[in-house]
């Protein structure tokens, strides 16, 4: 039987499922060749800390632990919960009054030409942005001088 | 009252926690506690981080009881919790398993050039040894490393892994002669290479 073989049947010989034919030809191979030994010892090291870390001894108190946490957790879900109720009136009052400025702001467009008051704020920016009007004795001057040269 | 309530079955004690009886969830916790811890362990490795897993896979059990309709085993609900807290708290903390494998793998190499200086056979340490189990164990699938840890941990038959797994049978014994073989691969090509 060669290495290869051996290495890939070393874990089920080690947990004995391997039929007796195939575990003494494993046997026997392990007796000749010794770094197959050696992986075999290291293999059922390293394997038998299963059996060890199986053997669980549970820290005294541990279902009091799990329940005083989930009572915090509880209580912090009903802190967070009453949080939010103390503050709904005020989360409320303020959804009103801007639902209210909303309205009130559509319905003020709506029936008093809001349309042509915003038609009308364009032009007067427009008109107040516009250095001729804004400045007609400059223009005026401008405009002679203008003349002037033309002549 | 005691031996009466301890003695109810789990069905009965899902029930009364879902009407958030505190008493039933101690006796539940009581009763399965070794199990979880014994799961959570087999993929953290660390019994403290098994432990504290342990209170947060018993406390998703309290809060999502009202969603268990009873079609399965309790003990297959638990244990199903149990897995995906375990393989969740692995990928929530990738960056933390890999680095603790690299410096794992460092420390060994250390540990085993220091070895080689002063002894001709190079004896690996307890902790060592579980380190390596561990660090061939994460190297694993998923699916994988959970049919084996169900199987070695907690010596769960293949119809119970298939229930947790929501996979056939043959399909476990594959996933299980997979891990197996991949197990024995990456410690063998670990001792090869460190120990040796």
């Amino acid at each position: 039987m060669k290495c290869n073989n051996i290495h890939n049947d070393l874990i089920s010989y080690l947990e004995g499922s391997l039929s007796r034919e195939e575990s003494n030809a494993v046997e026997k191979h392990l007796n000749t060749c010794d770094e197959c030994m050696k992986f075999s010892d290291k293999l059922r090291v390293s394997l038998g800390y299963i059996d060890i870390e199986k053997e669980v001894s549970v820290t005294p108190g541990f279902a009091d632990m799990v329940l005083a946490k989930l009572d915090n957790e509880v209580d912090n879900e009903v802190e967070e919960f009453s949080l939010i109720n103390r503050m709904m009136p005020a989360l409320t009052a303020a959804a009103v009054v801007l639902f209210a400025v909303f309205v009130g702001n559509t319905l003020a467009k709506q029936f008093s030409g809001g349309g042509d008051m915003v038609e009308q704020g364009y032009h007067e920016e427009f008109l107040y942005a516009n250095e001729i009007y804004l400045e007609p004795i400059e223009n005026f001057f401008l405009l002679t001088e203008e003349n002037y040269e033309k002549d | 009252m005691t031996q009466f309530v301890s003695n109810q079955n789990d069905h009965d004690l899902i029930s009364a926690i879902k009407d958030g009886d505190h008493d039933s969830f101690r006796i539940l916790v009581e009763k399965y506690q070794e199990r979880v811890i014994r799961i959570c362990r087999g993929y953290l490795g660390s019994y403290e981080d098994a432990e504290d897993l342990a209170q947060e896979v018993f406390i998703e059990v309290y809060k999502s009881s009202v969603k268990f309709r009873e079609q399965s085993e309790v003990s297959t609900w638990l244990y199903r919790i149990a897995v995906n807290r375990s393989l969740n708290y692995i990928r929530d903390n990738r960056k933390k398993f890999i680095l603790s494998k690299r410096s794992d793998s460092y420390e060994m190499s250390a540990i085993e050039n220091k070895a080689s200086g002063s002894s001709a056979d190079n004896e690996i340490t307890a902790g060592e040894h579980r380190h390596v189990l561990h660090l061939a164990l994460n190297s694993l699938s998923d699916n994988q490393k959970t049919a084996f840890i169900l199987n070695k941990y907690e010596d769960l038959p293949y119809i119970e892994i298939s229930s947790i797994m929501g996979v056939s049978i043959s399909s476990v014994e594959s996933l299980l002669f997979r891990a197996k073989r991949n197990l024995q691969k990456r410690l063998l090509d670990y001792y090869n290479k460190n120990m040796l």
